[in-house]
Order: structure tokens, then sequence, then C-alpha cells
């Protein structure tokens, strides 16, 4: 395999002469000069963008690529620079006009000035001086044989242009073919009857130099992205490679590997790979002493590896060893990296492993609890003008404020910090993921629809360059967002289209099928469709051991609301202590978390009729929901608190508890709650309708009518519908009053319920007509629900 | 000279048992050339042959015992039917290229090199308990080829048979080559050249020299085949004692002549062709011989009609014979026919397109055609043969050396060298290269390496002779150059030379003399190739437009002036400037050359000195005319115009007077 000289390389030295000479028309002058600057840089000038468009660069046949140039007209009227160029390439016919081009080229360039021709303005110095002289060069260090494969790919290159060319120059083709005829030893025919079989030269013949572009490309595009090759460009890789003598190569190929296999979630393999790439690059670093310098680099990528794979005894071990070796070769950049990662590990797998943790300041020199932890890294990192780190610290520090103390604000804060970093050192992968961070804890803030927009806006503004992990985690979140607000198909439609974005990464499609199977779990429940979700329930049970916290919370929420559903309200109970129990045992908790446990207790209490149980757990939890401004743990809580109040007969309460926290209840875009806290709020005016007033009066009459609007917005909620719309549809569905509407409804159970207040609203009051109608709608749905869910 | 069908079935059925012979014996070359030549007769004759008699004759010899069939000596038969085991994994164990232990198949065991002293020091109790002590064989001498300090002779084990014999001392000859050239490391290192040698030599020397005496000498042709003859005759040669080779030889191909290995070293002791013509009358009268001497006359230079003839004839038998193709090629090529030769290779190339033997000289023609193109080509069909033989990295080395890149063109000699030590072409042909990397000394010992191979290579003389000439040691360039020109008298280049180191050695007369013998040879040649319509009868009326060489002509004119022969060196000098025009109207001279215009500019001094004013105006306006060394016949010409006006005035004041 070649080094650097390639066929479409070598066409390039004829055009650069062209161009020279002044053989392209003027106004083409430009044109042909970016063109020919685009090909001379070594990546193509257009790295960065896509590892497909690169090989397709690096790969292109002759009349492809140049036949770009068609569009440019030459000097000689009637002819476009493609065909004098033709005509120069075709002027080449055996290796030693190969030789005499080279000669002429490398005398263009020689530092020995001769006075007496005229030189084109061509310095040694320019980049097309360079270009040609590197040319040369390499032309110079080819072996014959190597020389002669040169020629033959070459031959195989220009071949697609035979047509374009002959069809322009007929008499120099009809010569051709009459030389070929001729003697044995003339022309190309020997060559052409000996040489490489010219289909597989086609393919195989790439330089080294492109295969390194394209192999560190991949790499780049491996370890930022984290998405996996497409199978093209591996095909293609690995044909080139076949045939690569070079060992650098040979070693960044096992590196390759060790991303594709991790990625794929074949950890044995990746370790092999891993350790395989480590053993190539010692023999490809010459003396002892290098072999140190990058035993750091490995040792953290083992970590990472087996920390991606659950295995945190080894992935800590591997770390301690990585920040010791780092430490003694003074490398602080990989330092703190490394100290960045183990507050990593502590957080992601905290408690019962406390000794091998250690702690980060222990091992930096400083005593303390995590805030320490943190400051000594953002200290180092500023010290070391270590950006990224900073940035992802702040991030990591923002978390921990959410987590521990609830002080959203002050991780707004950091997060505003780490993205203004970001954006003034152009870490570009590290904006995403201050997106997500972002949009958390507006969730957390309870202001939904702002979070929605960060999370469209990382795959709006950054596409392709986000991290492919950021890119699926904000899918999934916009898709679960989208979901809670009752738009199930939209939301399975879009993991759908998510999951051929994965590419292959087993942890993101693990993810996305996670989220896919929580949807269709709710969507079932929502149907009262017992079955259907115990089905997914079973489904999504694996997942719970992929130690995906996020996840894993969700499951276990739905888990409760299944036990709910099945009336298993003990289990119910038993499950939701023992994970409150655990998580209070962990010091890096999420105290959302927490409180939503405690919050689904109250509800359970309330649900079994225990209400005084309920109540102050749910007042508790109220409280400091509000205290650490977790807005839907506290919506959610004063929701399940009306229903106990309500339950306790405190209709007043009930009601202003409700109305208080209406507005809020809408920003969180939570069509289930919103649902409940009408119907709630309907059965308060009931209740006070029943109990405050004076029978008759019409105060009481007032209040059963607001009782009959409240009910009817909470079914209508349950209809999934967006709330704000609801006023106008419900209009439209009372005026319809059409079965057809009913079939879309989402929440079977609630629907009923809302239906039979209704109708003996509607008794109370007599009304018998709205009786009648809601009784026929209630029997209606009844029956169509048995039909179409069994 | 057509052979009758019956001469031809015997020929085809000699050569058949020749292949077969060789390959017993392990002698490729000898058996690859001999079945060529058996595939090389006319097509026609070979199918009817195919389809007849062959396949019965085979089936009628070969059925029974193939191995046995080949030795008409009934003992010898018996003994080789005895051995047959033995020789077999003697056999497969020298295709596999491990000679020593072929050798040790029939032969006592030898001590290997790397034994400890003890071993060595208790010969007694080898000689009691095993066959004949022959501790102190070859290996243990340092100094090879010495009679003197001749190893004695270890006892053969009796009743070898001589194919068996053969087999195994080729075997150690073989192994002693590989030492050899293993141990002479890189080439033109320190260990490179005659330091290190076949240490094997003298013991197999030992051996055959036992065992012919034992069987009466080199007079008793009786009961030997000519096999170990050969051998004796190589190893002898390695020993340096050629007259004694030279008759095992002979003696060897008497015996057996088809081994055209033989044929090979015989021809590389020849000389000249005086020695041919001596030998001559002692080679066997067939067929053999004719190939033998087209060879040595090829070898020798020789472009005789009458080798011509011979080898049209030796065609006619032989019409699909590559290597007479060749020959007759290389014959042309030294007559300096090139076109022919060319075409001669160019079809050779054409049949044969993998046969790389003899390329390396079409290289040398393209080289000197010059025909970069042609060679690029004929370089990469043989690269794409066969990256590693030595004619392959010649043709690249010539292909580098014509594209000026000398470097590499000394890696692939080098390479070359490295695969062949023997390749003589390459040694030349890198002397070449050193001389143009001004390396005079790696030159001077590269092509000393070249004429110690073969001592016939003129090139390779006349380029020690430029290497001395570039250091300026004129009496050994003189000498190198004597011994090229003697090589190649038919070069004029090579006389130049001579005249040329004569003359920086102050031998004028000698220089004039070679002189005139290169011009001699130079109108020869034009003589042979153009053919005169008018044979003159002025002996000089031929020579001028460019029928000599100018700068000869103007080298002797030199030479006669500082010998201050003034009249001969006008001569010349007028010789020199008749090549400028054509013998007749409308034939070209060479026209006005660098050195056509210093004679004029000389003869034009000459003129003035001599006060021919008319001349020297004249030959000074031509010089102005040409524009060559303008300003020095301008001021001629305004000299002899300020004397021609005095004169005039002189004139008309005697007139006036």
């Amino acid at each position: 395999m070649p080094r650097y000289l390639t066929p479409s390389r070598l066409c390039l030295l004829p055009l650069i002469d062209l161009y020279l000479f002044g053989h392209t028309a003027s106004s083409a002058r430009l044109d042909v000069l970016s063109f020919i600057a685009s090909r001379c840089s070594a990546s193509g000038g257009q790295s960065g963008n896509d590892i497909d468009h690169l090989t397709d660069y690096l790969s292109a046949g002759a009349s492809s690529l140049l036949g770009v140039l068609q569009q440019w007209p030459s000097d000689v009227p009637g002819r476009n620079v493609f065909d004098i160029l033709l005509q120069r390439l075709w002027r080449l016919d055996g290796l030693d006009s190969l030789h005499m081009l080279f000669d002429q080229l490398s005398e263009r360039v020689s530092s020995v000035t001769d006075s007496e021709k005229p030189r084109p303005g061509l310095s040694r110095a320019s980049p097309l001086g360079q270009y040609i002289r590197r040319c040369c060069v390499e032309f110079t260090r080819l072996q014959f044989a190597d020389s002669q494969a040169l020629w033959a790919a070459f031959v195989t290159y220009r071949a697609p242009t035979y047509e374009t060319w002959a069809h322009r120059n007929p008499a120099d083709a009809a010569a051709r073919l009459v030389e070929g005829d001729g003697s044995v030893t003339d022309g190309a025919s020997v060559i052409h009857s000996v040489a490489v079989q010219p289909d597989d030269a086609m393919n195989t013949y790439m330089s080294t130099d492109d295969t390194d572009t394209l192999l560190t490309f991949s790499i780049h595009q491996l370890q930022k992205m984290g998405t996996r090759l497409p199978d093209s460009v591996k095909g293609k890789l690995q044909l080139w490679m076949k045939d690569q003598s070079d060992s650098g190569v040979q070693s960044l190929q096992h590196f390759l590997a060790f991303f594709e296999h991790w990625k794929a979630g074949q950890y044995t393999m990746a370790l092999e790979s891993l350790h395989r790439y480590f053993d190539y690059s010692l023999v490809t670093k010459s003396g002892s002493d290098n072999m140190r310098v990058y035993y750091q680099y490995a040792l953290l990528h083992l970590s990472v590896l087996h920390a991606d794979f659950d295995c945190w005894d080894e992935s800590v071990e591997a770390m301690d060893e990585c920040i010791a070796t780092a430490r003694e070769n003074q490398d602080t950049a990989c330092l703190n990296f490394a100290l960045s990662w183990l507050l990593y590990l502590r957080q992601a797998k905290p408690a019962n492993h406390a000794s091998p943790f250690g702690t980060v300041s222990g091992l930096g020199g400083a005593a303390g609890g995590e805030q320490d932890e943190v400051a000594f890294l953002k200290v180092k990192a500023k010290e070391t003008k270590h950006w990224s780190l900073l940035s992802s610290t702040l991030l990591d520090e923002s978390k921990l404020d959410m987590y521990t103390s609830g002080m959203t604000p002050r991780a707004l804060e950091h997060i505003a910090q780490s993205a203004h970093l970001n954006v003034q050192h152009d870490l570009r992968t590290l904006m995403p993921i201050a997106d997500l961070f972002e949009g958390a804890s507006l969730d957390r803030l309870g202001q939904a629809h702002i979070a929605t927009r960060l999370y469209e806006d990382v795959e709006a503004t950054y596409g392709k360059q986000a991290p492919i992990s950021d890119q699926v985690r904000a899918a999934c979140r916009l898709a679960y967002g989208a979901a809670q607000n009752g738009q199930c198909a939209a939301s399975l439609r879009v993991l759908d289209a998510l999951a051929s974005k994965a590419k292959g990464v087993l942890k993101l499609e693990q993810r996305i099928t996670g989220y896919t199977l929580l949807t269709q779990l709710s969507q079932s429940l929502h149907r009262d469709d017992i079955h259907a979700a115990d089905y997914y329930f079973a489904q999504l049970r694996p997942l719970r051991t992929f130690g995906d916290p996020e996840l894993d919370f969700e499951i276990s929420q739905m888990e409760i609301e299944l036990l709910l559903k099945r009336q298993e309200l003990e289990r119910a109970l038993r499950i939701v202590n023992a994970h409150s129990r655990r998580l209070k045992g962990l010091a890096s908790a999420d105290v959302a978390h927490r409180l939503h446990y405690l919050v689904l207790k109250a509800k359970i209490f309330a649900t079994s009729g225990q209400a005084i149980k309920g109540f102050s757990i749910a007042l508790r939890t109220a409280s400091t929901a509000a205290r650490v401004f977790l807005m839907p743990t506290l919506l959610e809580a004063l929701s399940v608190l009306a229903a106990i109040l309500n339950d306790l007969s405190e209709f007043g309460a009930a009601r202003d508890v409700l109305e208080a926290a209406l507005p809020l209840i809408y920003e969180l875009r939570q069509s289930k709650l919103i649902a409940q806290a009408f119907v709630t709020l309907g059965e308060a005016y009931v209740g006070i309708a029943g109990h405050a007033c004076v029978q008759g009066s019409s105060e009481q009459t007032r209040h059963m009518r607001l009782a009959g609007a409240h009910i009817e917005r909470g079914r209508e909620g349950q209809l999934g519908l967006s709330p704000v719309l609801d006023v106008i549809v419900l209009r439209e569905r009372r005026a319809l009053t059409d079965l057809a509407v009913y079939a879309s409804l989402e929440d079977r159970a609630g629907m009923l319920q809302c239906l039979l207040m209704r109708s003996q609203l509607a008794r109370w009051r007599g009304d018998e007509s709205s009786v009648a109608h809601a009784d026929a709608l209630y029997v209606g749905l009844l029956a169509d629900g048995g039909g179409s869910f069994g | 000279m057509a052979l009758s069908s019956e001469q031809q079935q015997e020929l085809q059925t000699q050569l058949q048992q020749v292949v077969v012979a060789c390959n017993e014996r392990c002698l490729y070359f000898a058996a690859k050339w001999s079945a060529e030549l058996l595939n090389s007769f006319s097509s026609s004759d070979d199918s009817t042959t195919d389809d007849a008699s062959d396949t019965d004759l085979d089936d009628d010899d070969d059925v029974p015992a193939p191995l046995q069939s080949t030795n008409p000596d009934r003992k010898e038969a018996r003994l080789e039917t005895k051995e047959l085991p033995r020789y077999l994994v003697a056999k497969a164990f020298f295709d596999c290229r491990e000679y020593d232990r072929c050798a040790a198949v029939f032969l006592p065991p030898q001590i290997p090199h790397t034994t400890p002293a003890p071993q060595i020091t208790s010969p007694t109790k080898l000689t009691v308990s095993m066959t004949p002590q022959k501790i102190s064989s070859g290996r243990s001498t340092s100094k090879p080829g010495l009679y003197a300090a001749r190893p004695q002779a270890p006892a053969l084990p009796k009743k070898l048979s001589q194919k068996s014999l053969f087999l195994a001392l080729y075997a150690r000859y073989l192994s002693g080559e590989k030492r050899k050239s293993e141990d002479s490391e890189t080439i033109l290192g320190p260990a490179d050249g005659p330091v290190t040698a076949n240490k094997e030599v003298s013991g197999i020397l030992a051996v055959l020299e036992k065992h012919f005496n034992a069987r009466g000498g080199i007079q008793d042709l009786g009961n030997s085949q000519g096999w170990l003859d050969y051998l004796y005759g190589i190893v002898l040669l390695k020993a340096k004692s050629e007259n004694l080779a030279k008759q095992w030889l002979l003696r060897s191909v008497n015996l057996q002549p088809y081994n055209w290995s033989a044929w090979l070293d015989l021809a590389s002791l020849l000389g000249s062709p005086e020695e041919l013509q001596q030998i001559s009358e002692h080679i066997p009268r067939n067929i053999m011989a004719l190939f033998f001497h087209i060879h040595c006359n090829q070898e020798l230079y020789q472009q005789t009609p009458e080798v011509f003839n011979s080898l049209s004839q030796l065609q006619g038998i032989f019409p699909r014979s590559a290597w007479l193709q060749q020959q007759k090629a290389l014959l042309h090529y030294h007559a300096r026919d090139h076109e022919t030769a060319a075409h001669l290779f160019d079809s050779l190339l054409k049949d044969h397109p993998h046969r790389l033997e003899g390329l390396e000289i079409y290289s040398n023609l393209l080289y000197v055609l010059p025909n970069r193109p042609r060679l690029a080509t004929l370089a990469a069909m043989a690269s794409n043969t066969d990256k590693f033989r030595p004619e392959t990295n010649c043709i690249l080395g010539n292909y580098y050396s014509l594209i000026s890149e000398h470097e590499k063109a000394v890696l692939h000699f080098r390479r070359a060298l490295t695969l062949d030590r023997n390749f003589q072409a390459a040694w030349t042909l890198m002397g070449h290269e050193y001389i143009e990397l001004k390396n005079t000394q790696a030159a001077i010992e590269s092509y000393r390496r070249a004429v110690d191979t073969n001592r016939k290579d003129y090139r390779a003389w006349y380029g020690l002779g430029q290497g001395y000439e570039m250091l300026e040691c004129y009496s050994y360039s003189l000498f190198y150059y004597q011994r090229a020109a003697a090589l190649c008298p038919g070069d004029p280049k090579m006389w130049a030379a001579v005249g040329n180191a004569y003359s920086k050695c102050n031998k004028l007369a000698n220089a004039i003399q070679a002189y005139k013998r290169a011009l001699v040879v130079g109108s020869q040649i034009d003589n042979a190739t153009s053919s005169f319509a008018s044979g003159g009868s002025d002996p000089l009326a031929q020579a001028v437009g460019g029928a000599l060489d100018p700068q000869i002509l103007y080298d002797i004119a030199c030479l006669y002036e500082k010998d201050s022969n003034w009249d001969e060196a006008a001569a010349y000098m007028e010789l020199t400037l008749a090549q400028e025009e054509g013998a007749e109207e409308g034939d070209e001279g060479l026209g006005v050359t660098q050195v056509t215009s210093r004679a004029r500019l000389w003869l034009a001094r000459y003129c003035y000195g001599c006060g021919e004013w008319a001349r020297t105006m004249e030959l000074a306006n031509e010089l102005c005319q040409d524009g060559v060394e303008v300003e020095e016949a301008k001021g001629l010409v305004r000299d002899v115009r300020a004397r021609l006006q005095l004169g005039e005035v002189e004139e008309e004041g005697e007139m006036d007077e």
C-alpha cells in the first residue's frame, strides 16, 4: 500500500499544471483554483462533516470526481477544463511517462532557478508548491514495483473516462489503439495485460495517508459522538487496511474495534480489542520509556469501559491505578479527568462500595465531602485551564445541588455558568448536555413547556454535532413528556424514529426500548387493559438491571401505578416502603425521588380509605417539596392532599388547595394530574354543596353546577386533550355527544367515573334528559370498552 | 543442416535421457537447458512423435524401474539399485536445500563446524569405532585450494555408485557455496570477495582425486560417465588451477556431451579465439559442439559470417529455441546492429514472456539506444514475472540509471548481487553507477569483481581504466584500456581510450598509433554497414562527411602538434574540418560541431602563423558566421586585416617609391 500517492492525487498534478499555465478560461480560474485547493489539503477541507461524505470523497472515481471540472471553460473555445485535463491524462502512455511527469514537476519546483526559462508563479513554499514537492518526494521514495502498482491503479482509475476522451479526441484514440496492437514492449498494452486486475485495484488502491485520515476521523467520531460506524464505511476501512503494513494504523484499527465492540455491547471483545490496541501501540512507540506515558490513558479507557458495563469494582480499580499513574507521570489533564470520572462513578453507583471509592479529595490531597471534591476539581480545572472539565464539573455540581439540597435555582446558575464556558471555549460536545441539564431543572420547577423547548433544542440546534447519547436522551424525554401529556401515539412515533438513529449502540437502544415500553404501559394502564400492562411490565423488568437511574425510577413508578390499578395495595405499599428505605440510605439520592415515593405512599393510603394515615404524609411531603422548589411533586402531593381532605369532609380546604394549585398544575402538562385535580375539585364542590350550603339554596345549585363543570373538564382532561383547548372542544363534544368521539378515550375508568358522577349530578338537579344522556354514554362506553379491550 | 527423422529421433532420445540424468544429479540448470532444447524442435514433428513413439517408449521403459534404467553400465546400475532408498532420501534432502544432510547420507559424517574441541582431540576413538578416519577433512584447513597443505583424503565407503557420489559431493560443494555467500555478508563489505572462499573445495578435491586415481587417472576414460569429471573440473576451477580444470572439463564433455553446464564452464575458461581454436580439436564432434562454438564466439565478440552460418543451421533444427534466438540477438548487439538486435529481443519476449534470461542485455541495449518507454515496459514485465531475480534487478537498475536516479540504480544492482554474487553483468553495471556517483574506489572494486568473474568483459576492463583515469593513475588506466582493446578490437572507443592514456603517459607515438587504429576500426564499421557505390581512387575520398570521428582526428592532430609535427597536425585538422561536409554533392556531413570549430580555429591560427592571410581570413570569417569562438576569430580578422592593409600601404608605398 502506498503511503501517499494515489491516482486521484496524481490526476491533480496535471490540473495544477493547467492552472499554472493559464489553460483555463480567465473566468474559471478562481473556481479551478478553489477546486485544487479543496483537493490538496490533507482531509479535503471538509472534515468534521460526515463520515459517509469523507469516505465517498476519498474513494471517488475519476469521472465523478473530475466531472466537476466540466462546468468550467478552458482557454480553448468549445472545450472545458475536464476535456483538456483528460487530454493530459491520456497522454501518459506508460510507466516511463509517469517518471517524465514527475521529472517535469520537480523541475518546476526546483530550488535552482533557471533564469532562461520563464517560470510560472509557483514558489516552493506555496500550498501548491508544497503539494507538488510532497508528491515528488513520495514518488521518489517508491520502489519500482510500487510505482508499477501506482501506474496500474492510475490506468484503472482513468479508464472510465475513456469514452469522453475518445469522443473528443478520435485521432488520438485511434492512434492509441494501433499502438496497443503494435510491438509488445511499447505502450500500455503490456501493462494492461500483465498488471494487476483492474477490479480490485480500484478498490484497494488507497494510500496510507487516506486510510489514516478516515480512521482517525472515525475514531474521533466514535469517541465524541458515541455513534457506531456505518456498515459501508466499516467495510471500506477493512478493505483498505487489509494490506496495510504501517503498524500505527494497525493499532488504530484495534482502537476502532474497541469502540465498535463497546458500543455494540460486546464487553469481552471490547476488552480484548483495547488490550490489543495497547500492545500494538507499544510496538509503534519506540523506546521503553514512552510506554508508561500512554498507560494511564489505557487505564482510563479500561475503567470507563468497565463502568459502562456495570463492572464497578473493576472500573474503580482501574481508575485508581490510572490516577496513580497519572500522578506519577504528572499528567494533570489525565489526572483531573480521571478524578471527575471517579466522582461520576461515586454518584452513579454509591453506598455499598464505600471503601474502594475513597474520596476524590482524599486522592487529590484535601479532605471533606462531595462538595469539597467538586470545589477541588473546579479549582484544578481552572488552574490548568481545562475548560471542558470545568464545564462538566459545574454540571455535576448543579446535579448535586438538585439532588441533595434541592436548590434548583442554584443548580440553574451553575448550568448557566457551564453553558457560558461552553460558548466561550467552543466546547460543542458539552452544549447539548448542558441543555439537557437545564431542561431537567426546569422540569423540576414545573416549567414543562420551557423544558420541552430545550429538549427540542438539542436536535434542532446541534443536530449531528451532538453526541448521539445526548440526542437520544433528549428525544426520549420529549417523547415521554408527550406521552404524559396524553399524546401517546405521537410519542411512540418519535421513539420509533429514534431507534434507527441509535445505530446499534446497545445502551441507547435499551433506553429507547425502555421508554417505548413505558409509554405503552401507561397507555394500557389508561385503557384499563391490565393484561397488556402486565405484559409490558414483564418486558420492562429486565431493563431495571441496566443501571440507568432515570429509567429505573420511571419503571418503579409505573410498577406502583400498575399495582394500584390492580388494587394490590399492600404489595404496592411494601414496594414503596422498600424504595423509600433504600433511598434514605443513599447520600446522593435524588430528593425528588424520595418525595415522590412519599406521595405514592399517601396516595395508597388515600385509596385504601386510611385517609388519616395519608394526611400527614401528604402534608409533610408537600411542605418539603415546596421548600425545595420541587413543583411536580408538590402539586401531586397537593392533589393527593385535596383528595384526602375530601375524604375527611374538609371540602372547603380541598377546594382552596386545588384552586390555588390548578394554574401550576396546568403548567406541568401532565394530563392525568390535571384530570385528577378537576375531578377532586368537582367532588369538593359537591361536598360543599351538600354540607355547607342550605338545602335548595341558589348557592348550592351554583356549587353543584361548578362541580359538574369541573368533572366534565376532568373527563375531558382524561381525554388527553390539551387543556388550553379544553373549553372549546368541550362545547363541541357536548353538542355532538357522539359515541365515536369517546372511542379515542384514554383513561376508561376515569371516564366512567366522571360519567357516573355527571349522571348523578343531573339526577340531583332533576334534569332527566341529561341523566338519560349521561347514562347512555356510560353504557355505550362500557359496551364499547368491553368490545374493544376485552 | 537438416536432420533426418531418425537422427532427430535419436537426438530427442538422448536429450530426454540427459534431462533425466541431470535431474537425478540435481544439475537443474543443465536440465532446464536441455529440456528447453528438447522442446524447440519444429512443432509439426513434435505432435507426431508425441502421439506415437514417445508414449510407447515411456510405457515400455519407465514402468518397471524408472530410476534404474537410466544407467547403461550394469555394475553401476546394480549399485544404484542397491542404494536406491538412500539415494532417494539424499535427493529429497537436496531438493529441500539441506545440503549437509544430503552429503551425510553417502559420505562419512563430518565434524560439524561448531563441534567443541574435546571431540576433535579423540580421533582414535573415532577411527576405531567407525569407518576410516576423516577428521581433518576439507573444513579443518583454513587455506582453500592449497595443494601443499592438502588434507588427507578420507576413505570413501566402498561400492558407492558414481551417481550417489556425485550427488553427495555436489551437495557438499553447494553447501560450501552457501556458507561462502553467507559469510560474505554485504556486497563490497570487508568479508566480500576472494577473502571468503568455498571451504569445501579442498575436501572435495581430495575425495575426487582419490576416486580418479583409483580408476586410472585422467587418461582412462573407461569407467567414468563424465559427471564426476565435470564436478572435478568445477572444483578445480574454484581452486584456480585452470589448466587442469580445462582438461577435466574436456574429458567430461567428451564422456557426457549433453551436460550443458560443463560446456559453459569450459567456455568460461577460454580467453581468446586462439584458445578456442586449440581446444576445438579435443572436443567431440556433435551437435553440442556447435552450440558451444556459438556460445564461445558470442562471448568472445566474434561476429564472423561462419558463426552466423552455424547459428542459422542450428535454428533450422531447433526453430523454437529461445536460447538460439538470444544468441543471435546478442551477436547482432555485439556487432552494433542495435535495431536488429532489439527486434530479435522483442520477438523473443513476445514468444517467451516469462523468460528472464539474457534480458539484462536487452536492457543494456535499450539503455544504449536509448529508449526509455520500452525499457520501462521491459522493467515492468520483468518485475511482474519475478521481483527477486538478478536479471530483473539489473533491468531495473538500468532503467533507473537511464532516468538519472543513480542511487536507486546502485540499490538494484546490489540487490541483484545479493541474489547472485556471480552475476557478472551487475558488477559491471554497478561499476558504471559508481563512476556516475563519483565513487571511484567502489567503482574500481566493482569492476574488479566483474573482471574476476568473467575476464572477457571488455566493459569492465574499460571501466577499470576509467576509474584509474579519474584517480589520475594513467599507467594503470593504460594497462586496463589495453586489455579492453584487446578483448574488443572492433570498438574505436577502446582504441581512443588507449590513445588518450598513452598521451597522458607522454608516449606520443604510441598514442598516435592507437588513435589511428581507432580511426581505422571506426571507418571499418561504416564501410561494413553502408555500401559504397564508388570505390574511389583517392584513399581519403571517403574520409569525409562524418565517416571518421572528428574528435579522434582532432586528438591526433593535437598529438602531432605536441610532437611539433606541424604538417601532419595541419593535415589532420583539415581532415577534421572535412567531416563537416558530405563526401559528394548532396551527402550530409556532420555539420559544424564544437570539435570542427576548434579545428578551424587551430587551422586559422596555423595559417596565420604561416602567413597565409587569405585562408586565415576565410577560416576566421567562417568561425564568426558559425558563432563559435567569435572573439578569438574577430581578433584574428582584425589582425589580418590590419596586416593586409599595412601590406597594401607598404605596397603602395613601394609603388609610390
